[in-house]
């Protein structure tokens, strides 16, 4: 059984095809949290999760708003 | 005693022999072109139209000097980035792309941010600014002829400066500050004409960026182009085209030159083949090797296995 | 101490780049380009920390016999090779910076109603030499050449046709009938643009930097056949994907149909750049997380270990 991880994109083709399951980007570090569950390294992790989901929040606003065809947000807003 | 499976045999396979059949794949091509055209990808043709659209300026054809009252020299920003390993994917391209900028007259500002580059880039220099690349006359070349170019007159190499993304960033606040006001050859910026109210790189018609890696066009998007919204072409190495692949898509990159087969097409835009075309030939021979290597590779396993399931054995 | 000083740094200067976003006043970017310039010359100097720190490493394996120990002696003879060699030895003595220009005897009048006779720049210089009198360029024989020139003033510039010698150039204001001798052998530099240090780079370390990348082919190609396996349905997929990627993206594909490099492209600007995307945005959001864990002093990985 062969694992492999990185966060070097340009190697992914190569772990993937050749090892049987294969970490990509932060899955690494997500693999290193959830092992050891070191507080800092969990810390890290639900961080990065927070920050995900306000990304996440903001491309969905984004989105709707540039459906309706608003694409400056001030005039929109203080008319 | 069980007669070894042929997939079994094959596994243990000298490795040796598939360098051979390599070896031959990218030698013979070399010496036997197979001449088939190198089709531009639509980045390749949006790089080379952002290059096509630049002005290009009517010069005195005994002083070389723009004519009073014409259209301004277009001025653009060239970043070599790259080392001796990288220059057959992005080598051709910006031979390619010098010409084409050299057709339109256009002024060039050179520098680098990769150690290595320095002694290649003076090399360059001598062999596509110092002198004319296509004169008229040029066998196998129809489009119009370029003309040798003067260092600090038509030309400006600013050199080597190190700091990655720190001194990228300075390229886009303050150009004149972070080659301390000098040229590579001590020169002072401000006794260059050409050099006239050229501080930052906003004050650019176009960059070009001949990126073989980090630091590279990856930075130049990151920490200047989207902020100053600069119009950046990029050419870069087959492994970096996806990785800047979603900055042209959305218009942050206006041309995207990918490794060996996309300099091979803007060489074909330009109408002068050069090694990136004799190259293509090399890809064509290489890739179709590698896929044969797959595909028998795998063929090989999944008979084994079979054989494997078959005979009972794990 | 010796921790506290640098994390705070860290946190002043995180704090202050993250500050320059939005604060709009020149002074602040001002301020920044200063802090900017300093992270050049840091940048810079890590080279000679890195030379030194080469030397700390690579010493003591060579004086222990360690195995390998003769690379090693490798490593340090082309490293004070290549320092030497860039040096600019040539500014230690006085070499020549203009070429010998001597004017002769004045040529004879000319015969009335004929024209007058242009200025005539004789010149001799080694073989290996290429002269520019004015806009006529040529080669020189050892011998002395004749370029006759317009009157005014002409540029001379002699230079040798390899890199890594000096240019000699002068210029000389001359009047109809005037003659002058050009003399000059332009000396060899040293340096970065030195003979030694350009004829190392290119016929050393070029061919080596280039092999090593080489090589790459062959292990790829070796890779392709043992390694490369359609072991489950993602590698499956991925090994399909390459497969019409290499022949879209070589010339061969199109020649045998326009769908391969079409979908080529189509691989890359849809499932390639969405999931690249997604892949850069996580990236980011993670370099987010650890910029503020150095600016708010939580972070100590980079101080190393005591």
């Amino acid at each position: 059984m062969q694992i492999a991880g990185t966060a070097e994109l340009t190697q992914l083709p190569f772990f993937i095809t050749a090892c049987d399951y294969t970490l990509i980007g932060e899955e690494l570090y997500a693999a290193s949290a959830y092992l050891t569950k070191e507080p800092t390294l969990l810390a890290n992790l639900k961080a990065a999760d927070a920050f995900k989901i306000a990304a996440m929040l903001f491309i969905v606003i984004g989105v709707t708003l540039a459906t309706m065809g608003v694409f400056h947000l001030g005039p929109a807003v203080f008319k | 005693m069980a007669r070894e499976h042929w997939s079994e045999r094959l596994q243990r396979f000298d490795r040796r022999w598939i360098f051979l059949v390599m070896a031959v794949a990218v030698v013979v091509p070399l010496y036997f072109p197979l001449g088939l055209p190198a089709r531009p990808d639509p980045m390749t043709k949006a790089a080379y139209n952002a290059v096509e659209a630049l002005p290009t300026c009517q010069l005195d054809p005994v002083t070389h000097r723009p004519v009073p009252g014409s259209p301004r020299c277009a001025r653009v920003f060239i970043s070599i980035d790259l080392d001796p390993a990288s220059t057959p994917e992005v080598e051709p391209f910006y031979r390619a792309v010098v010409l084409h900028l050299k057709r339109k007259h256009a002024q060039l500002v050179i520098a680098t941010t990769w150690y290595q580059a320095p002694p290649l880039v003076e090399r360059y220099l001598r062999e596509t600014l110092d002198v004319a690349i296509a004169p008229a006359g040029t066998d196998g070349y129809a489009g119009a002829p370029d003309r040798a170019y003067e260092r600090n007159v038509d030309y400006v190499n600013l050199g080597f400066r190190d700091g990655k993304g720190a001194i990228i960033q300075q390229f886009g606040t303050d150009l004149r500050s972070a080659f301390d006001g000098r040229a590579d050859d001590g020169t002072p910026l401000d006794r260059i004409p050409m050099m006239q109210g050229l501080n930052k790189l906003k004050d650019f018609d176009l960059i070009v960026l001949v990126s073989a890696g980090s630091p590279g066009a990856k930075e130049y998007v990151q920490f200047v182009g989207t902020r100053e919204k600069l119009p950046m072409v990029a050419a870069c190495t087959a492994v970096s085209t996806t990785d800047l692949a979603p900055y042209f898509q959305t218009g942050q990159l206006v041309g995207l030159v990918g490794g060996m087969a996309g300099s091979a097409g803007y060489e074909n835009l330009v109408g002068k083949p050069g090694a990136g075309t004799a190259g293509a030939d090399v890809l064509n021979i290489a890739n179709l090797v590698v896929i044969a290597a797959i595909i028998f590779g795998n063929v090989v396993f999944f008979a084994g296995r079979a054989h494997r399931r078959r005979g009972g054995r794990s | 101490m010796k921790k506290t000083v640098p994390l705070v740094i860290g946190m002043l200067f995180g704090a202050f780049a993250l500050a320059e976003f939005y604060i709009p006043h020149h002074q602040v970017g001002a301020l920044s380009n200063e802090f900017r310039s300093w992270a050049a010359i840091l940048a810079s100097s890590a080279f000679i920390i890195g030379g030194i720190n080469i030397l700390q490493v690579t010493w003591p394996k060579i004086r222990r016999r360690e195995p390998d120990w003769g690379y090693k002696v490798v490593l340090l003879a082309g490293a004070a090779v290549m320092l030497l060699a860039g040096l600019p030895w040539h500014k230690l003595g006085d070499a020549p910076t203009h070429p010998t220009v001597t004017f002769g005897p004045r040529l004879p009048a000319p015969a009335p109603g004929e024209p007058p006779a242009a200025p005539a720049v004789f010149v001799k210089v080694p073989a290996d030499v290429t002269y520019q009198i004015g806009a006529t360029v040529g080669a020189g024989t050892g011998r002395l050449e004749v370029v006759r020139v317009a009157p005014g003033e002409v540029t001379i510039k002699l230079s040798r046709r390899v890199p890594g010698y000096a240019t000699l150039e002068t210029k000389a204001t001359l009047i109809e009938r005037d003659t002058i001798t050009v003399e000059g052998d332009p000396p060899m530099m040293w340096g970065r643009d030195g003979r030694v240090f350009v004829w190392i780079y290119e016929h050393v370390f070029g061919p080596a930097n280039a092999t090593l990348f080489a090589l790459l082919a062959f292990f790829v190609a070796s890779a392709a056949f043992r390694a490369f396996r359609a072991r489950n349905t993602e590698a499956a997929l991925l090994l399909g994907a390459a497969i019409f990627m290499m022949l879209g993206r070589a010339p061969l594909g199109g020649a045998i149909s326009d769908v391969f490099p079409d979908f080529a492209q189509w691989l890359l600007d849809v499932p390639s750049n969405g999931g690249r995307r997604a892949i850069m945005m996580g990236a980011a959001i993670g370099a987010i997380a650890t910029g503020l864990r150095v600016i708010l002093g939580l972070e100590r990985s980079h101080l190393g270990n005591d």
